[in-house]
């Protein structure tokens, strides 16, 4: 078995701009992604665990079901779950990017509530 | 939202044959990767607290290594990179035999028994020292105080953390999808594509998860109180997934 880590050398700015900053003509970038996704999803998890704690039980059923919920099924169902629901219930098509971010905000936070609660 | 249901098309045709066998490859491929993580897990966990630092240093770069790279570069490294650099029998064998099945259990294996690693590390850190000192002092070797003393005890501790890094990675299991291993994901697509009925197909497989889930969290937690060891809590926190 042979190496050619010239083809990471001849595509390193692709990888670094594209992959991992987002900067170019695909809807992604890890960084991209993750940044907004981390602040957005602390927010709705902190909502999330401080209405888990709340005494009145319509507040803090729906919590616990959201959490029981999201931390019970895998993440990519949840983005195919997003990927169609959001056309069906808007009418229109979102960009990749949206749907993606949108999915790992409501997943992190079932998570994040959990942290937020204990 | 106009969007007339159909369930009756989870069970017509193909389609509920397929469901199922999607089921069991996900179960036989979570119960596979479990096993071995579990042994990986036990292991490092154990060399990372061991009194001699060239073993520790090794369980450490295994754990943060493994750990610290997402699994779904860890399956695309096992299945499209990996079996290249086997000799050519194993990779016959492997040919014959769903090499994306395979590459998909070391996948998970690896980078779960990282995981679980650092759950029992912590297990067997919450175990007292003074526990491993006096059965040392009664004539065991180190190996078989922790053997016979300090894993027992570590086990029982970490089972609520340790349900919770199996759940993920019967979870996780899903992303053996992007390779190409026929699993429950896998098939809930496969319905979506030919019914053109994805509330559905999305429903079936979610419920499915959400069973498998929370009845073996609800098992786990029956089996926790029964080992509990009444004055010792682990103090192991809720891990990610």
């Amino acid at each position: 078995m042979s190496f050619d880590w010239g083809i990471i050398a001849g595509n390193w700015k692709f990888l670094l701009l594209q992959g991992l900053f987002g900067i170019g003509s695909f809807g992604g970038g890890t960084l991209r992604l993750a940044i907004p996704a981390m602040v957005l999803g602390s927010i709705l998890g902190v909502v999330i665990g401080l209405c888990r704690l709340a005494s009145r039980r319509w507040i803090s059923y729906p919590a616990v079901l959201y959490v029981e919920i999201f931390r019970g099924v895998p993440l990519v169902m949840v983005i195919f779950w997003f990927w169609f629901l959001i056309p069906q219930m808007t009418g229109q098509r979102l960009p990749d990017y949206a749907v993606a971010l949108a999915a790992f905000v409501v997943f992190e936070a079932a998570y994040l509530g959990e942290i937020v609660r204990a | 939202m106009n969007y007339d249901l159909q369930w009756s098309i989870l069970w017509t045709g193909e389609n509920g044959r397929w469901l199922l066998e999607g089921l069991w490859t996900t179960i036989r491929l979570s119960a596979l990767s479990w096993i071995f993580a579990c042994g990986l897990g036990v292991l490092s966990g154990a060399l990372r607290t061991a009194p001699l630092w060239p073993l520790r240093a090794l369980a450490t770069c295994y754990v943060e290594f493994f750990r610290n790279v997402p699994l779904l570069v860890w399956l695309f490294f096992w299945y499209f990179g990996a079996p290249q650099a086997l000799p050519r029998p194993a990779q016959d064998w492997l040919n014959l035999h769903g090499p994306e099945f395979w590459s998909a259990v070391v996948a998970l294996s690896v980078y779960h028994g990282a995981r679980m690693s650092e759950v029992i590390r912590a297990g067997i850190q919450s175990v007292p020292r003074t526990l491993f000192e006096a059965s040392v002092a009664t004539g065991l070797s180190v190996g078989q105080a922790y053997r016979l003393i300090l894993i027992p005890i570590a086990l029982r501790l970490i089972i609520p953390p340790a349900t919770n890094e199996s759940l993920n990675l019967l979870k996780n299991s899903s992303l053996a999808l992007t390779i190409g291993v026929a699993e429950l994901t896998f098939m809930t697509r496969q319905i979506e594509t030919y019914t053109a009925r994805a509330f559905e197909a999305l429903t079936a497989g979610t419920l499915i998860y959400l069973v498998l889930c929370l009845t073996i969290a609800s098992v786990m937690g029956q089996v926790e109180r029964a080992l509990r060891i009444p004055g010792l809590i682990a103090r192991t926190g809720r891990s990610e997934h």
